[in-house]
């Protein structure tokens, strides 16, 4: 059994790898940090992606954070004042997608070509109906959906950089980058670089405790609001 | 100072926080209110979700109700018989009002529920306040501290008779003095409970009162009285929102706490050197404009006709 796994694995592993990606090459990047960290003084972040791209080609980046579900409500007017209306899920979303280009992706691809690779953040295939839009809406608001036409600067001939920018509010986890290179509107090369996004420190701790012992968590904090509340009357007591 | 808030998952400047807690302790120290009733709308117009707020806050006034009540049982001025029967009612109270709050949450409605009780509450204070301040700032009266007087020498006529008090659920409260039907405090301490669950208040503000005119107890003993009683339902909402809502966010409650003791005793020196009408009527002014921002922001169109709830998947 495990013989004959292994050996399909082998085989179909070398099948995939070997003539239908040579077509296409790989971009050579890479980034500065796999891992950011949520410590307590956290107010975002910055990553720095780094590679190296054909002549004359442009490079565009997709950063896509970890999927969520997602409840949509559209707000309306009752009786003057505006009121949730039924939510519509998007079952899975990401929570995360700024595209970041050499210069406006309308002018690296067609319009076609940047729909079929998510490029165009209005025209990802969940914001086509009304919650959906409203979905990305909502985060282009927050910063957390982004387009940037001059996030990938070409430093020196072939070589280009992109900073990477987190705000405080970033999702927490596993993070993608697809790097394409476009010659002439056509894909002539890609690659997907993955990155960590984790509270660490005590804010790691408190989630974990908020999160999977709420009870201790909640008695923990009453113990210390306790502490807090009745050492400031103790001191007030002995100053007065 | 950024610092960022775990259980709320956002940045948010240290110095605001201990800011907003400082003008909460200080106005309490002043007024002698939780002033909780303040915190929440401030919070939420600083970006903090109202959810958060209200759970949070829950926390934070465990701290804050245990340093008043230790004053006040300094000076004998609680009545713990009372206390506790109030708790068992808040402890219903509180219960329900964090189911309730679990199921708004699920379709969608809390925001709006805690915006519209806090506009009806806020309102119905604030106004009272200030027609009750305003008047008097015209004409300086001694009325408040005789008819105070009459209230005490009553007192000594023997037992005040409540509500009930001669039925079958009558219950005698000996440091109140005081005769009345049980039923009566554990009525008015689910409606405290209700209040910390959904709002993040401690409830003193509606309590207080109703305490003097509906239970007829002595005012000099209902200060206390309603502080010892919040702290145990402020403990157990605690409990129950990290439980249910994964509400409270320790940080933010204990950097609202340390901002809020340090100015409850500066406010209460300064309640010594100002006329009382003056500074309810300043209060009473500003309950009304965050009044009148919620109410605002209620009829105003909003910036997104959308609201995003998400869920992680892995």
């Amino acid at each position: 059994m495990k013989f004959w796994s292994v050996l399909f694995i082998l085989v179909f592993g070398f099948a995939l790898t070997s003539p239908a990606q040579a077509a296409r090459k790989v971009v050579a990047a890479n980034l500065t940090d796999n891992f950011v960290g949520i410590s307590e003084g956290f107010d975002g972040a910055k990553l720095t992606l780094f590679g190296v791209l054909k002549n004359k080609a442009d490079a565009i980046v997709v950063i896509e954070g970890p999927p969520v579900e997602a409840k949509v409500r559209t707000k309306s007017r009752q009786f003057g004042i505006w009121i949730n209306g039924a939510p519509a899920t998007l079952p899975q979303v990401p929570s995360f997608y700024v595209v970041a280009s050499s210069q406006p992706v309308d002018k690296i691809v067609s319009e076609e070509t940047a729909v079929q690779y998510g490029l165009d953040i209005d025209k990802l295939s969940f914001a086509q109906d009304t919650a959906g839009a409203g979905y990305v809406d909502v985060k282009k608001d927050k910063g957390l959906f982004a387009t940037d036409p001059q996030g990938v600067r070409i430093l020196e001939s072939s070589l280009f950089r992109v900073d990477i920018r987190l705000p405080p509010s970033v999702p927490i986890g596993t993070f993608t980058a697809h790097i394409y290179e476009f010659s002439k509107g056509v894909l002539t090369a890609e690659r997907t670089e993955n990155f960590y996004v984790a509270q660490i420190g005590l804010n790691a701790w408190i989630n974990t405790k908020a999160n999977g012992s709420p009870v201790l968590y909640a008695l923990l904090a009453l113990a210390l609001s306790l502490g807090i509340g009745g050492g400031s009357a103790y001191l007030v007591k002995r100053m007065s | 100072m950024d610092i960022y808030l775990p259980v709320a998952a956002l940045s948010i400047d240290a110095l605001w926080l201990i800011g907003l807690g400082a003008v909460v302790g200080f106005l309490s120290g002043l007024f002698g209110v939780g002033g909780g009733f303040l915190l929440t709308p401030l919070l939420t117009f600083m970006g903090i979700p109202a959810t958060i707020a209200v759970g949070t806050q829950s926390c934070q006034l465990v701290g804050t109700s245990l340093s008043g009540a230790l004053a006040h049982w300094r000076r004998r001025n609680i009545d713990v018989r009372m206390g506790f029967i109030l708790t068992v009612g808040s402890f219903i109270g509180t219960g329900f009002g964090v189911q309730l709050f679990k199921w708004l949450k699920q379709i969608g409605q809390i925001n709006l529920v805690i915006v519209l009780a806090y506009v009806t509450l806020l309102s119905a204070v604030g106004l009272m306040m200030f027609f009750e301040s305003a008047p008097r700032l015209l004409k300086n009266s001694q009325r408040i501290r005789s008819g105070a007087r009459s209230l005490r020498e009553e007192e000594h006529k023997g037992m005040t008779q409540g509500w009930g008090a001669g039925g079958s659920f009558a219950v005698d409260f000996h440091v109140s003095n005081l005769r009345v039907n049980v039923l009566l405090p554990i009525g008015l301490g689910i409606v405290g409970g209700l209040l910390v669950a959904l709002l993040g208040v401690g409830g003193g503000f509606v309590l207080v009162p109703a305490m003097i005119y509906i239970l007829k107890m002595p005012p000099a003993l209902v200060n206390g009285t309603s502080l010892f009683q919040i702290i145990f339902t402020t403990a157990f909402a605690t409990v129950l929102q990290a439980v249910t809502n994964h509400s409270v966010d320790v940080v933010m409650a204990l950097i609202l706490l340390l901002g809020s003791v340090v100015f409850v005793p500066l406010g209460a020196r300064l309640a010594t050197n100002l006329k009382p009408e003056v500074a309810r009527l300043l209060m009473s002014l500003l309950i009304l404009s965050v009044a009148g921002k919620l109410v605002f922001d209620l009829f105003s169109t909003p910036v997104h006709l959308f609201t995003v709830e998400t869920r992680g998947l892995l």
